[in-house]
């Protein structure tokens, strides 16, 4: 069933925690609300499960209209952050919950609870209570609790940001590989971009209460739609620069850093005037000094990340640049080196400074 | 350790706090061990020993009618201010409202309010309006001065207890009501039980509301005990009264191990 | 929609949403109204009126009789003098029950504290049979050469507020442990490594930082003991009034009611006045923490 979100708002007196947010989820899809604390998207989340009243708008599921319907009777399948285990009840008890809320017969609900056991690598630790249960032994029971209802959609507020590191990853991956085998229509709330472009979709990013983009995680890595949202995903360089001229798409503007580059926009930017393109740290290519059409930078640290290594520069104006190399070309460059700077032209956005 | 117990000033500290358990227990050690001596009158130290007053005050029908009346009022007392005052404790941590606040203050207030202010105040609303007959009088009464005690114990409990719980039990499909039976109360029961066996304890033990308000010819353990002892010192009124300590010492260690063997099995 | 979210919660009336709470309110909120409310209304009503309607004339019969002015600064005497003892035992007991490490130290706090559990009529029993004339406090003072004769601790105040400290001292130390459980060890080793001798560490880390708890056990065991009435009137007896078993002997065997309403909100507006007091405490101790 897919999701829809017409005209979604929230305020609080008169401050907007959600503003005319409209989305539409397809079908089976996993959608990632993503953006700082205090962006609307846990709001948005909790309206949809029902403990908060939008102030106006409507969530459709299906082509049921469940604006007004109370949280219990809403049929969603919620993931907490604290995951919200039952202290008092067992690991089986606290997934055979919304089972016998539904009223489900003994036996088939002994059979559905011990196959969500199962599927989740649970065996043994049925009869334990929360307490007694590892961190990721409690995301997967809360995950069992979830599903095991059968919901026509699942929601996830933040369920990794209380695993270490090294669980995040896997448990990423297991979930989403639940929810395509489910078909479930999922919102998954984060603050963290890397697991947004890792398990979802389609991500909506949020800033102040207002979508400020949704697309795929490439689209938005690499068109993002304005400062904001190129700043919160991944990581940028900003140069400030001059435009002198527009052809057709590009805009050739002359950066302050010295070098003249064509870039394109998604505002509608005029020529002559003041912008700021983003250069994403592999769209700059290291050459030799002197090369023309090139920025000249001092290395200050080469930072070794395994697959990539990033190197932060200072260039003559002390603005500071970091670019990605392979792990072999980086071993050309020594800290306190000159080094020139290439910019890719196809690869530099452009936003209103 | 901050403090090295060996020094002058931890030293000064032991001898004071030494001081302060024996003061604190003596009085209670005096009436437990009074009525084991063999006179007539109540001596500390005992002379002689008998138990013939501890028996004597276990076959005295006066103290068996009224521990039955005492413990009567104060299950009643307990369960009606347990009732109430979970119901309001739920509702002052859940509902914000202008006011809130002032009204939490007034249902605690009872807690510094001279019990016999109330009581002379209750003495004459009650002889005005007729209202209430028998028990009913002093069980009103009682339950004004224990809800505070379930409302002190329990609203830090209720405060503490996670809201995501509720969500997550309302998210699987329990209704409001279901919720609130099947999560909250259950999650919070420690406190609820300590709560009322403070509210139990409270009106078992209160003497001056009794005093004013018990029904004629039925007088509650405290009275008794309190009547008797302005007549004199007869040693198996002492005798009760260390059977009473003996009893709430009992209560007491059985509901710490209790505890404690609960939070090991965790 | 935008209509609906304004007239009430998805178009249901802001009734609804408020019968919940009003519901669990009402039994609470019922009983203290008839049981509470009312009668200390009438209280007050009958201690400012006669059958003639309203008059200060029993506040003016308090306020000219230096009898009644006698009982009222006797019993302040007695919560001044029952406060100072129970802070100081309190004081150290509870900070040594706090920062020991002893296993015992629970089971010690629960000793302390189990006395709270026993009916003050019972705990005020113990002590009459200690103060009797052959008692063992007399005895005690003869053989120590304080005394040449039997000593008659009964029916005095210094009787009383020995008792009285006694019953009140386990809410002190209770109230205390809580406040020295909840400062960081750690500061008193901080300062004891910026060179502050243990006794120094203790005045002006500890004890600066649980001023606010004293203050507040402070004036708990003050009400307390000036409200008391099983431990004077057993203890005291005739000889040692207070406003307490003043109130008493007004209603129950003087049958003065009225009067016995004056003294009761005398008493009554002392003790309110001191919560108050100490409401405006911890209202002006936040603001202070609130600033950054």
């Amino acid at each position: 069933m897919d999701i829809v979100l017409r005209q979604l708002r929230k305020t609080y007196g008169s401050a907007v925690a959600v503003a005319d947010l409209s989305v539409t989820i397809p079908q089976g899809k996993m959608l990632a609300l993503l953006g700082p604390s205090g962006c609307g998207k846990t709001t948005t989340l909790r309206m949809v499960a029902g403990f908060i009243e939008p102030s106006a708008g409507s969530i459709h599921v299906g082509d049921r209209d469940i604006t007004a319907l109370p949280a219990h009777k809403r049929d969603t399948g919620l993931v907490f952050q604290s995951y919200a285990l039952f202290p008092h009840l067992s690991a089986a008890e606290n997934i055979a919950f919304g089972l016998r809320r539904r009223g489900v017969a003994k036996a088939e609900r002994e059979q559905r609870v011990a196959a969500m056991i199962g599927k989740l690598k649970l065996s043994g630790l049925a009869d334990r209570l929360p307490r007694q249960l590892s961190g990721g032994q409690q995301q997967r029971v809360a995950v069992a609790r979830a599903l095991v209802i059968n919901p026509s959609i699942l929601l996830l507020d933040e369920p990794f940001s209380n695993l270490d590191a090294k669980l995040r990853e896997g448990t990423g991956l297991e979930l989403s590989r639940l929810q395509q085998e489910y078909g479930l229509t999922s919102i998954f709330v984060t603050h963290d971009q890397s697991e947004a472009m890792s398990i979802a979709d389609v991500i909506a990013v949020m800033k102040d209460g207002e979508l400020q983009q949704i697309g795929s995680a490439s689209e938005i890595y690499e068109n993002p739609a304005n400062r904001f949202v190129a700043e919160f995903i991944g990581r940028a360089n900003f140069l400030p620069g001059r435009i002198v001229a527009k052809d057709g798409q590009s805009l050739e503007v002359a950066l302050d850093a010295g070098v003249t580059v064509l870039a394109q926009s998604a505002e509608t930017l005029q020529p002559v005037g003041r912008a700021i393109a983003l250069l994403r740290p592999e769209a700059i290519v290291l050459v030799e000094p002197g090369t023309p059409q090139t920025l000249t930078g001092r290395v200050e640290a080469v930072s070794y990340q395994g697959a990539t290594v990033y190197i932060h520069m200072c260039l003559a104006d002390g603005t500071l640049i970091t670019c990605s190399a392979t792990p072999e070309a980086s071993r050309r460059v020594t800290v306190g080196e000159r080094i020139g700077l290439l910019p890719v032209a196809q690869r530099i956005r452009l936003f209103a400074e | 350790m901050t403090i090295a117990w060996r020094s002058p000033l931890g030293l000064v500290l032991l001898v004071l706090c030494t001081i302060a358990f024996v003061y604190v227990l003596l009085p209670i050690l005096v009436i437990v061990i009074a009525p084991l001596g063999a006179t007539g009158y109540l001596a500390f130290p005992p002379q002689g020993l008998t138990l013939k007053w501890y028996q004597a005050a276990l076959n005295d029908q006066r103290y068996l009618t009224a521990v039955m009346v005492s413990l009567r009022i104060a299950v009643a007392s307990a369960l009606i201010a347990c009732v109430i005052g979970i119901a309001s404790a739920y509702a002052l941590t859940r509902y914000e409202f202008p006011g809130r606040r002032l009204l939490e203050a007034l249902f605690l207030s009872p807690l510094i309010l001279p019990s016999l202010v109330l009581a002379v105040g209750l003495t004459l609303f009650f002889t005005r309006t007729g209202l209430l007959t028998g028990p009913w009088r002093l069980i009103a009464a009682h339950v004004v001065v224990c809800t505070p005690y379930v409302l002190r114990v329990s609203l830090p409990v209720l405060r503490r207890f996670d809201r995501s719980l509720e969500e997550a039990a309302r998210n699987l499909g329990a209704t409001p009501f279901q919720t609130f039976f099947l999560v909250v109360l259950p999650v919070v029961r420690p406190g609820i039980v300590a709560g009322t066996v403070l509210a139990f304890i409270t009106s078992f033990d209160e003497l001056v509301l009794a005093l004013f308000l018990a029904e004629p010819g039925t007088p509650t353990l405290p009275v008794t005990i309190y009547s008797a002892v302005q007549l004199g010192f007869d040693p198996s009124v002492a005798a009760v009264s260390g059977l009473l300590i003996i009893a709430t010492f009992a209560v007491m260690l059985l509901y710490h191990l209790l505890n404690a063997l609960r939070q090991q099995r965790n | 929609m935008t209509q609906a979210a304004q007239s009430g919660v998805n178009g249901r009336p802001l009734w609804r949403s408020a019968l919940v709470p009003v519901l669990l309110f009402a039994p609470c909120v019922l009983v203290y109204a008839i049981f509470f409310i009312w009668p200390q209304a009438s209280l007050l009503g009958l201690s400012a009126s006669d059958k003639a309607g309203l008059t200060l004339d029993h506040y003016g019969r308090f306020a000219g009789d230096s009898y009644y002015w006698d009982i009222l600064g006797r019993t302040l005497g007695l919560g001044l003098a029952v406060t100072v003892i129970t802070l100081l035992l309190g004081l150290p007991t509870a900070y040594v029950l706090a920062r020991s490490q002893s296993r015992w130290a629970g089971f010690l706090l629960l000793l302390t504290t189990f006395p709270l559990l026993v009916s003050a009529v019972v705990r005020s029993f113990g002590w009459m049979v200690l103060f009797f004339k052959d008692g063992l406090v007399s005895k005690a003072l003869q053989s120590l050469g304080l005394a040449s004769g039997p000593v008659q601790t009964m029916y005095t105040m210094p009787g009383v507020i020995i008792a009285l400290a006694q019953v009140l001292l386990p809410l002190m130390v209770l109230t205390l442990h809580g406040v020295f459980k909840s400062i960081d060890r750690d500061l008193e080793y901080a300062a004891m490594s910026l060179g502050a001798r243990p006794s120094v560490a203790l005045w002006l880390v500890t004890l600066r930082l649980a001023r606010g708890g004293i203050v507040a056990g402070s004036l708990l065991v003050f009400s307390l003991a000036i409200s008391a009435f099983a431990t004077p009137s057993l203890v005291g007896g005739a000889r040692a009034n207070v406003m307490a078993t003043a109130i008493y002997e007004q209603t129950v065997e003087l049958l003065d009611w009225p009067f016995g309403a004056t003294l009761a909100t005398i008493l009554l507006v002392t003790v309110l006045g001191l919560s108050l007091a100490y409401g405006a405490l911890i209202e002006g101790r936040e603001k202070m923490e609130a600033r950054p």
